[in-house]
């Protein structure tokens, strides 16, 4: 039998669970997650966009809805595919490394928090 | 937590167009052209029923399996020749412990982190947060804020043979104990006796070690304590469910 160059198999499913319980332990801690995104968006804009704003976050809450609100950096199309739907990348973190400061995000897993 | 998540976000890039994100499982998505809205996102989670349920979970009913995953962790970066891995994702851990306001737990950790990478062996980095976050951890929602690691309960040799006895048998499966006390932290057994002191006592556990094996020697070490000792993160690992609502009624009654 020769040895041959295998490609490691994910449980997409099993990742995703133990990720959320081993993360977040509990619902304060997720929704605290998405805040710092909202966070980061915000100081993400104040770093690239050439605008002056005045960042605001609003989290609201009705009965069986979560609203938080931001008015940072937003996505485009291709950032939403790059970062948002891809567990481990964060935008945050490539900023980090260029020397960006105030920021709260790091291993791209704040948004897997709301999964279910 | 959410049955669905919706995004609904315009970019500063391209701030004439808007798109929504929605997924229902957190394993498949949208992407969709939406109506116009100013730069900025909106996150909308929309909520399962059992949601209030599961905000009222304490915290702590995570640490245990919380921990056993990460020590999982370790053993599988240690098996891999990792040598400061272990001791940054504990530290980690260790500040997520405190987050939830777990914060016997979080200190529980970074004495791991002590014991993967002795003083002499440590980077800079991994000094510098267990200094940092030492005196966050050791506070605690139990009177144990100026808790101290202790060996003895008191100074009379005859009232810690059971305390010794408990750490003798533990060790002989490899697990260590560690003991933790304060002279606030009394407990009143009876109404009309003066309170006796309590301790509070981490074990760590070698993954090779069964939990039925610990529990086991638990029950007969301690059996003819004064009052009886509590490890319901054991009982409750294991599906004791009749001796776990034992100890929780106990707990409850000298308010654990």
């Amino acid at each position: 039998m020769t040895a041959s160059l295998q490609k490691t198999k994910v449980d997409f499913a099993g990742l995703m669970r133990v990720l959320g319980e081993a993360l977040y332990s509990t619902p304060h801690v997720a929704i605290r997650e998405l805040v710092q995104n909202a966070y980061d968006s915000c100081t993400r804009r104040a770093l690239e966009a050439a605008d002056r704003f005045e960042p605001a976050i609003a989290v609201t809450v009705a009965p069986g809805v979560l609203t938080i609100t931001d008015n940072g950096a937003g996505l485009t199309a291709e950032e939403i595919h790059s970062y948002l739907a891809t567990v481990g990348a964060g935008y945050t973190r490539a900023l980090r490394e260029q020397g960006a400061k105030g920021l709260i995000g790091y291993f791209g897993l704040g948004f897997l928090s709301r999964s279910p | 937590m959410s049955d669905r998540v919706e995004v609904w976000t315009c970019s500063y890039q391209a701030p004439e167009v808007a798109h929504r994100f929605i997924s229902r499982s957190g394993e498949t998505y949208t992407v969709e052209p939406a109506e116009p809205r100013p730069i900025g996102t909106q996150l909308r989670l929309i909520l399962p029923p059992s949601f209030p349920a599961i905000c009222e979970r304490a915290a702590e009913r995570n640490d245990f399996a919380l921990g056993q995953t990460l020590r999982k962790l370790f053993t599988t970066l240690r098996d891999h020749g990792a040598l400061y891995e272990q001791a940054e994702i504990g530290v980690a851990a260790a500040k997520l412990a405190r987050a939830r306001g777990s914060t016997v737990v979080s200190a529980m950790y970074l004495e791991e982190v002590e014991a993967i990478v002795p003083q002499p062996r440590q980077p800079k980095r991994i000094t510098e947060a267990l200094q940092t976050q030492r005196p966050l951890s050791r506070g605690s929602a139990m009177p144990l804020a100026e808790a101290e690691l202790i060996d003895a309960l008191t100074d009379d040799p005859e009232r810690n043979l059971e305390l010794q006895e408990l750490r003798a048998a533990l060790r002989e499966l490899g697990v260590v104990l560690s003991v933790r006390s304060s002279e606030e932290y009394q407990i009143e057994l009876d109404d009309d006796e003066s309170p006796v002191r309590g301790i509070y006592a981490f074990l760590a556990v070698p993954g090779e070690v069964e939990t039925a094996a610990v529990l086991s020697c638990l029950q007969s070490a301690t059996a003819n304590w004064l009052a009886p000792v509590t490890y319901r993160g054991l009982l409750k690992a294991l599906g004791m469910a009749d001796a776990l609502a034992r100890q929780e009624q106990w707990a409850d009654r000298v308010r654990l």
